[in-house]
């Protein structure tokens, strides 16, 4: 009690730094911090596959988006300056903002005890997906759909990402150029980290079906892989008409909604699984699904496409 | 289930905080940071009624957890899209806070950082 | 009301897959093809958005459909009536309808693939599939991720131009359509506490007034409020290409603000 009474108090304390620093830089750095503390508490909370997907993407994959972006925002913070609401504002600002916490706090304590709960129903069906992990059970078979959905909504903000490249930038290459120099710590940790880091990856994945992990996670860490050696300079960032990258992308939703479809004649549904291939089917999905959200997050902290050639 | 109860109200300022946040800070990349502290907060949120309906030897309601995982996916697809919205409008305008009037008289600014 | 799939909901299915499949496809294939695709997808869409109207009016039923076989609350259920069925049919209509009014406009290029093009038509096709899944969602978190696939597809339409207004109207109608979804999702949070349901059949018959379920309501209406009144950020938008899709997407909106009014 003592130990989540002090990292609340911890969280919250980084969290008004977030909110309070006047660099920009330095709020990101708060926010990374942030994350890695609210890990903790998802842990605390019994929910490890979630203190995985918020340290990788929460933490790791928004706040290396969001410090790329501060860096290259530098020169805009002192014309902010000027914007800064009056003091009047920020005080019923703040008024609000205490009213709605309050609010909010009230409603919580008057949710029902005890607490209604899907627990139950969940670990009833459990057997019939051939799944160990309760939480893929729900991604993966009972609420698929809204996996689905989610695999084409990032793909969508893709889309958005590209569409705002200039016309005549059109179909080249994101992110800055970066020459691979071997005497440079970061090539030197990329070439140690970046096998290790794909097999981490592939791990997580793969014990996702019994225990915490999945493809989400192991996803993110390939991800995360594919962008350390895209920032050392060793690879360079795929151009975005390149056919093989398209095929990529759309292999996992496409492999996810054929399954789905087939689900009619198989299980009489979409998205449903003939019972005692419940597992096979939703590996086959996993892979691939695995494959194009790695690709989809890497070139999602890549962003649009600036320059024309490989110089 | 009093420790989840307290992340429960730790949820509930941070809700507050970032939308204090959403609100007084004139630059955009602020705003985006306060918004995935609103963001945080409602998912924790989430994750505390998710172990209030700890069951059947599960330490919390899977349905809830799964759910904050999409949700999860679904806020870093939104900043990626609003970075990469604020980037071009910087590269457009050479400014990145929105001005409350017109926008048209801004000097374009399209050198390179 | 039985939580089971009734005959013909895989109509529901075919109505969210086929423009997910098309936006697939153009991604695949190129932005030459992009056009063409959407072309090919416009007619069959349009034939099973009709179909589900013409099926609610004969049989005067609802038509359902759990997802999975999964049935609620632990699965997710599809439902159409006949006030979907109207929006389905309308949107499908109007959107063939700018396809056709677009089509010289971002007509496929002739050399290689260039951006408008790909974007105009994989964005659009995407906005239709949203809003399908907007007007048969039967759970408030399926809805959720439909209201950011809609913002995600429209967004970009706005900014398609590239040019400074748009881009900035887009920053703002983003930030705005983000807030929106996430107080919708405190909302969706505090009923699911409440109720242990995320289904909307199974709510409206577990529900009751107590502060809870007022304090939920209010923020999820807020939250679908912020998302309509974005409208007139968009009345100042010159060229009329991008602003059109905007009408599907407020009139649904309104829809579905009314539909939490339990």
């Amino acid at each position: 009690m003592a130990f989540d009474a002090g990292l609340a108090v911890l969280v919250l304390g980084v969290a008004s730094w977030t909110i309070a620093a006047r660099d920009t830089f330095a709020a990101v750095v708060g926010f990374v911090a942030y994350g890695l503390l609210l890990a903790l508490i998802w842990v605390r909370l019994a929910a490890p596959d979630v203190a995985l997907t918020e340290a990788a993407i929460g933490s790791g994959l928004t706040g290396g988006l969001l410090l790329g972006a501060s860096a290259r925002l530098r020169r805009t913070e002192s014309l902010a300056v000027g914007e800064k609401p009056a003091a009047a504002l920020r005080a019923a600002t703040i008024g609000l903002c205490i009213l709605v916490s309050a609010g909010l706090a009230a409603i919580i304590l008057l949710l029902p005890e005890p607490a209604p709960t899907l627990a139950a129903l969940a670990a009833a069906n459990l057997v019939a997906t051939g799944l160990g992990n309760p939480v893929t059970a729900v991604l993966m078979a009972y609420r698929a759909i809204d996996t689905l959905l989610e695999v084409v909504v990032l793909l969508l903000s893709l889309l958005g990402v590209w569409s705002l490249t200039p016309d005549h930038l059109w179909g080249s290459l994101p992110s800055p150029h970066y020459r691979a120099d071997s005497y440079e710590t970061v090539t030197f940790v990329t070439q140690l980290l970046a096998p290790i880091g794909i097999l981490v990856g592939i791990h997580i994945f793969w014990i996702g079906s019994v225990a915490p992990g999945g493809e989400f996670q192991g996803a993110t860490i390939l991800a995360a892989m594919w962008i350390l050696t895209m920032l050392s300079g060793l690879v360079d960032a795929p151009a975005v008409n390149r056919r093989w990258l398209r095929l990529l992308l759309i292999i996992g939703p496409v492999v996810f909604a054929a399954i789905g479809l087939a689900g009619f004649a198989m299980a009489g549904a979409f998205l449903a699984y003939p019972t005692n291939h419940a597992k096979l089917l939703i590996l086959i999905i996993e892979v691939p699904v695995t494959l194009s959200v790695a690709a989809m997050l890497t070139l999602l902290v890549a962003g649009p496409p600036e320059r024309s050639s490989h110089r | 289930m009093s420790g989840a109860m307290l992340y429960g109200f730790c949820s509930t300022v941070l809700v507050g905080l970032g939308l204090y946040g959403l609100i007084v800070h004139p630059e955009l990349l602020r705003k985006i940071l306060a918004f995935n502290l609103v963001g945080g907060g409602v998912f924790l949120l989430f994750g505390v009624i998710a172990r209030r309906g700890a069951a059947i030897g599960f330490g919390g309601d899977p349905v809830p957890q799964a759910l904050v995982i999409t949700g999860l996916v679904v806020a870093f697809a939104a900043t990626a899209l609003a970075v990469a919205l604020l980037l071009r409008l910087f590269q457009e305008t050479g400014r990145a806070i929105l001005q409350s009037d017109k926008l048209t008289d801004a000097p374009s600014d399209n050198s390179q950082p | 009301m039985t939580n089971s799939t009734t005959a013909g909901g895989f109509l529901l299915v075919l109505a969210i897959v086929l423009p997910v499949v098309g936006v697939l496809l153009s991604l695949a294939l190129g932005g030459r093809q992009a056009q063409r695709v959407a072309f090919v997808v416009m007619p069959f869409e349009l034939a099973v958005a009709v179909a589900i109207a013409a099926r609610i009016w004969r049989t005067h039923e609802m038509l359902q459909y759990s997802v999975g076989g999964w049935i609620p609350p632990l699965g997710v259920a599809f439902r159409a009536d006949g006030l979907s069925a109207v929006m389905i049919v309308t949107s499908a209509l109007l959107i063939c309808g700018i396809g056709l009014f677009a089509r010289t406009q971002f007509a496929a290029p002739r050399g290689a693939e260039t951006r408008a093009p790909l974007m105009f038509w994989t964005l659009l096709l995407a906005v239709w599939g949203a809003l399908n899944v907007v007007f048969i969602g039967g759970d408030l978190f399926n809805l959720y991720v439909a209201l950011e696939l809609l913002t995600f597809a429209a967004v970009p339409l706005v900014s398609l131009d590239g040019r400074a207004e748009t881009l900035a109207a887009a920053f703002r109608y983003l930030l705005f359509a983000l807030l929106g979804s996430i107080l919708y999702l405190l909302g969706a949070v505090l009923l699911y506490g409440a109720y242990g349901t995320l289904d909307i059949v199974l709510l409206s018959g577990r529900i009751h007034a107590q502060p809870v379920t007022w304090a939920a309501i209010s923020l999820m209406t807020a939250g679908l409020l912020a998302k309509a009144a974005l409208y007139p950020f968009h009345l100042w938008l010159p060229p009329p290409m991008p602003a059109l899709p905007r009408r599907p997407v407020h009139c649904c909106r309104g829809w579905s603000s009314k539909r939490r009014s339990f």
